[in-house]
């Protein structure tokens, strides 16, 4: 399995970790973008930024700069 | 039998927008009370509910993601859930009910008696699913009730069912290790928390300061042995599995679920990068006409009222003192504490329904790189927009911001955001000195005070450095229910009242004093304001009367305008007014007031005019006498940028303290001095 950071996650993957702790990755997990979750990307805003993606059933908006500390794992491979 | 009536405490927990605030309108009616949390000026809502020989407290708590608190509202929550009460009433939202557990798996580990309300069931099921509470009642052993609090279906199962105390089991399954270290824990603590507690201490996430040190040493002690291993992670992976697992039988679909909802495809026009942008516009201007339009009417119905009490002081024929006192001291300060709560009210009618309708969050998320870019967190969007409507609220719904540095960085930048008060001297100003490109130049001011808002957060950003996550829920669109808005609003505007009430009434008894001691030829306000002309001169200000109208501005900027007016041509007498007389008048005002929130309500959906023909009558007159337009135009400058309004300080120091009050005041003065300084040096090229 490929893994790659969030903030290049085009279409499906499964969250497995993170590479900032603290305060920064439990507000992460309190809403709901916690290792083991399927995430799908939605779309972006204007400049990219933020990325408005699918966990569990919510929607969740993060920046572009966050979500490079989400990773996440291609469950195909490609 | 005996009478005595027994009382419950009951608190209402659960995520952001699962409907705790209509489910405990829907039970207790009108029975509501309104304070602040103990230390802070987060409003608190409890509820009165006589149900049963008992007098039922129902309180609302702020909504959290997560026990553990990240922001100042969920911290507040933390506080309360380990204070003193009976029962915990844990709201979810159905449609969300795996996410919304992961908060229930901790609450039933806080070992008090509890209750859990499958809310919105309706929406989950209109979905495809099928809502299975006897599953969840079995997992937890307390009462499981379906309703949907805004149609008051199943709420009168929740009292039935707080009154059989039942204690939840944990049902979280851990690493068997970690379950065994948290046993060892648990001893130690004599609380009924102790289970939540000990996982919490484990996680090495809590650090409390008020737990005895021993047990701090032997959770030092238990975590060594599990170095290498990331028990935070593990702990929270548990508790999503559980959630996972208990959602999945709870929820199950009966039918597949359809491809595009309706959430969905709104988002498609309103999170589009260009009509999405478009329609936030147009929705932005709304908003604004929707507040000013309806509440200009009872601004002017208060000035009457002040006008009427203030003649009929005068027709008592006091002391001329004693009555200047009464008028323009007790009666205009209690007048301009009032006036500012229609504004108020109606700009937060419209901002509870963004808010609970999920229509700010996709705001926050079109702008989101704009705020990225002043080096601010995408949330702050809301306070800097409402900050053009009034920078009172603006300041007070920085709390929604997720910690301190952040709301306090937006708070610092709100008053430079242009608010109605400063609109009007600005509109009289542009008409009188430049009257081909009036709107332009009030235009101009707005760019201005973004552009140094801008300037000032970025410089901020430099000094304190946020290492958040930026992350936001989008919340599924709702129609929200009117009595919850109306409820809302009324709340917030009387902690306004409140809170602010006092500093504002202060103040304008402070002017009245500088006003006319030692005499009212030469007060202190003259002799102060000839004082600071050396200063002003240099941004071409030399009239010590556009100076001192400056001071009573502080407490409301509208007030320069008729401050410098009586200072030109004089104050008109104290007109006594009979009293039927007076009656008269408040009845036909409060007619014309109805009359013109009618017009207003058609009104708000013509686009305003950029008409501002105005001459300014006899006062412009005597300003183009004393000022250039280079000068008047610096004269605008400084009336946007000086020191917030009395009002703003006050929030300010109610959020933040008096260090960062004072602060902002000085920071402001000397912004405002720099900028306009700057301003009339081109000025004086152009014009």
């Amino acid at each position: 399995m490929k893994a790659v950071k969030l903030s290049e996650l085009k279409g499906e993957g499964v969250i497995t970790g993170f590479t900032k702790n603290g305060d920064f990755r439990r507000r992460l997990i309190s809403i709901g973008i916690y290792p083991g979750a399927k995430v799908r990307v939605i779309r972006r805003g204007l400049m990219g930024t933020p990325i408005e993606i699918c966990v569990g059933n919510t929607r969740v908006a993060i920046r572009e700069e966050s979500a490079r500390y989400v990773i996440v794992s291609l469950e195909n491979g490609d | 039998m005996a009478t005595e009536r027994k009382t419950l405490k009951v608190v209402f927990v659960g995520n952001p927008n699962t409907g705790k605030s209509t489910l405990i309108n829907a039970l207790a009616g009108s029975d509501l009370k309104i304070s602040n949390w103990a230390g802070t000026t987060v409003e608190k809502v409890s509820a009165l509910l006589r149900y049963r020989g008992y007098d039922v407290e129902l309180v609302d708590l702020p909504g959290t993601y997560d026990i553990l608190p990240n922001n100042l509202e969920e911290e507040i929550t933390f506080k309360e859930l380990l204070s003193e009460y009976d029962v915990i009433v844990n709201v979810i939202d159905t449609g969300h009910l795996e996410r919304n557990l992961h908060v229930t798996l901790e609450l039933a580990e806080m070992g008090r008696p509890m209750v859990v309300v499958l809310n919105m069931v309706d929406e989950a099921e209109s979905r495809g699913y099928e809502v299975h509470p006897e599953v969840l009642e079995e997992v937890l052993g307390v009462p499981v009730i379906t309703t949907v609090a805004t149609k008051g279906i199943g709420v009168w199962e929740i009292p039935k069912a707080i009154l059989k105390f039942a204690v939840p089991r944990p049902a979280v399954v851990y690493p068997e290790d970690i379950e065994r270290a948290a046993r060892e824990i648990e001893r130690l603590i004599k609380r009924p928390e102790k289970r939540w507690m000990s996982l919490a201490l484990l996680s090495g996430e809590w650090s409390p300061t008020d737990i005895p040190k021993e047990i701090l040493n032997s959770v030092k002690d238990l975590r060594e042995r599990f170095k290498g291993r990331d028990l935070f992670l593990e702990i929270e992976s548990a508790r999503f599995e559980s959630a996972r697992d208990i959602a999945q039988r709870v929820l199950r679909r009966r039918k597949e679920e359809a491809s595009l909802d309706i959430t969905d495809r709104v988002d498609r026009f309103v999170l589009h990068p260009v009509w999405g942008n478009v329609f936030f516009a147009l929705l932005t201007l709304l908003v604004f006409r929707f507040t000013f339009l309806l509440s200009a009417p009872w601004v002017d119905y208060i000035g009457l009222v002040q006008e009427v009490l203030g003649g009929w002081v005068a027709s008592l024929g006091l002391n001329p003192l004693l009555t200047s006192f009464l008028v323009e001291g007790v009666i205009n300060g209690v007048g301009t504490v009032l006036s500012f709560a229609p504004v108020l009210f109606l700009l937060y009618l419209a901002i509870s329904f963004l808010e609970m309708s999920g229509l700010l969050a996709r705001a926050a998320f079109q702008l989101d790189a704009l705020m990225r870019f002043a080096g601010l967190p995408g949330k702050a969007f809301v306070p800097l927009i409402l900050g053009f409507g009034c920078n009172v609220p603006a300041v007070y719904s920085t709390r929604s911001l997720e910690n301190f540095s952040e709301r306090l960085k937006t708070a610092l930048v709100i008053p430079f955001m242009n608010c109605s008060a400063r609109l009007t001297v600005h509109v009289l100003f542009a008409a009188v000195f430049f009257p081909n490109v009036a709107p332009y130049m009030v235009m101009a001011m707005y760019f201005i005070g973004v552009l140094v808002a801008m300037l000032t957060a970025l410089a901020m950003g430099r000094v304190v450095k946020s290492e958040n996550a930026a992350v936001f829920e989008l919340p599924p669109y709702r129609i929200p229910k009117a009595s919850v808005i109306l409820r809302q609003a009324y709340n917030r505007t009387m902690g306004f009242v409140e809170g602010a009430g006092g500093v504002i009434l202060l103040a304008v008894v402070l002017v009245w004093l500088m006003v006319n001691f030692p005499s009212p030829e030469d007060n202190f306000l003259k002799l102060l304001s000839n004082w600071a002309v050396g200063v002003f001169s240099l941004i071409g200000i030399n009239d010590w009367r556009l100076i001192s109208s400056l001071i009573p501005g502080f407490i409301a900027k509208e007030v320069v305008i008729g401050s410098l007016a009586v200072s030109y041509l004089g104050g008109e007498p104290f007109q006594a007014v009979g009293l039927w007389e007076g009656l008269r008048a408040l009845a036909e005002g409060f007619a014309s007031a109805l009359l013109g929130t009618l017009k207003g309500l058609i009104g708000m959906f013509w686009l305003p005019s950029l008409d501002l023909s105005a001459s300014g009558g006899k006062l412009g007159e005597v300003l183009r006498g004393v000022l250039t337009p280079a000068s008047a135009f610096a004269y605008m400058v400084f009336i946007l940028l000086y020191t917030p309004c009395v009002a703003t300080v006050s929030a300010i120091r109610q959020e933040f303290g008096n260090r960062w009050a004072a602060l902002s005041i000085a920071y402001q003065i000397t912004v405002a001095f720099a900028v306009s300084w700057l301003a009339y040096r081109l000025a004086v090229l152009v014009f």
